[in-house]
């Protein structure tokens, strides 16, 4: 349970976030969930060199699987 | 400025009627930095709301089945808008409680509550938040409401309260 791929900016005073009626608490956020919340808070950067490649599906993570494969 | 929408068919829905309104989170209007654009719908924002450094959203526990988010059409055909509004009631009269309602008098307000409908709903805007009210009954006896009716609610909108569907700031 540790962000490997993001860092939180921006986020002096808050302890976490609140999405779909969850409260999760920044010490929560791991990767597989900040997958999903990047784009959906400002808190949440992602570190270059991470992001999800579409060529690359033998190293993508199983949450990957959803995404959209925009390159055919 | 208004942009004409088409209509689209509204489909009949068989679902569950859920329960009332299941969280409340508060900030004032000023500590917001940032307030999205509405997606093309008119009624979505997808993006985050970033309140400025230092501030977020602070949640307002409520008493189950307590919580609403209403709105309507006021004034007449013509000059028609939107009022927005969200009630809940908060049990006992507290120090605590009574400070907040003290801060919050005068207080132009973005409201978030998670309606019964599982949405995120926002009322007030980047341009017009919504007031606060108040109404404290202490009760005669054990059976009586002891606790404090909380409503926000503003009128002149020119949207229904926003589906909100990023991540809130807490």
């Amino acid at each position: 349970m540790k962000l490997t791929k993001f860092k939180l900016v921006n986020h002096e005073g808050m302890s976490g976030l609140h999405f779909k009626g969850r409260t999760i608490a920044f010490e929560k956020i791991d990767d597989t969930m900040a997958e999903e919340l990047i784009g959906k808070t400002h808190v949440l950067e992602r570190l270059p060199g991470t992001e999800p490649a579409a060529t690359s599906e033998a190293l993508a993570l199983p949450e990957a699987t959803d995404e959209k494969k925009n390159v055919e | 400025m208004c942009t004409i929408i088409p209509l689209e068919a509204i489909e009949a829905d068989e679902c569950p009627n859920p329960g009332g309104l299941t969280d409340l989170h508060v900030i004032r209007r000023r500590d917001i930095d940032v307030f999205p654009a509405v997606d093309a719908d008119g009624v979505t924002i997808s993006a985050a709301i970033v309140p400025k450094t230092g501030k977020k959203f602070v949640p307002w526990a409520f008493a189950k089945d307590t919580g609403e988010i209403n709105h309507a059409s006021s004034g007449d055909v013509g000059t028609q808008s939107i009022k927005q509004e969200l009630n809940v009631y908060i049990p006992r009269g507290t120090a605590k409680i009574d400070a907040e309602i003290q801060k919050a008098l005068n207080g132009d307000f973005v409201v978030a509550g998670r309606d019964s409908n599982g949405n995120q709903r926002i009322l007030g805007d980047e341009f017009r938040g919504v007031g606060f009210e108040h109404d404290y009954k202490s009760g005669k006896k054990g059976t009586d409401k002891n606790g404090t009716d909380f409503k926000f609610s503003g009128e002149g909108f020119t949207h229904v309260p926003y589906y909100y569907t990023a991540a809130l700031p807490v």
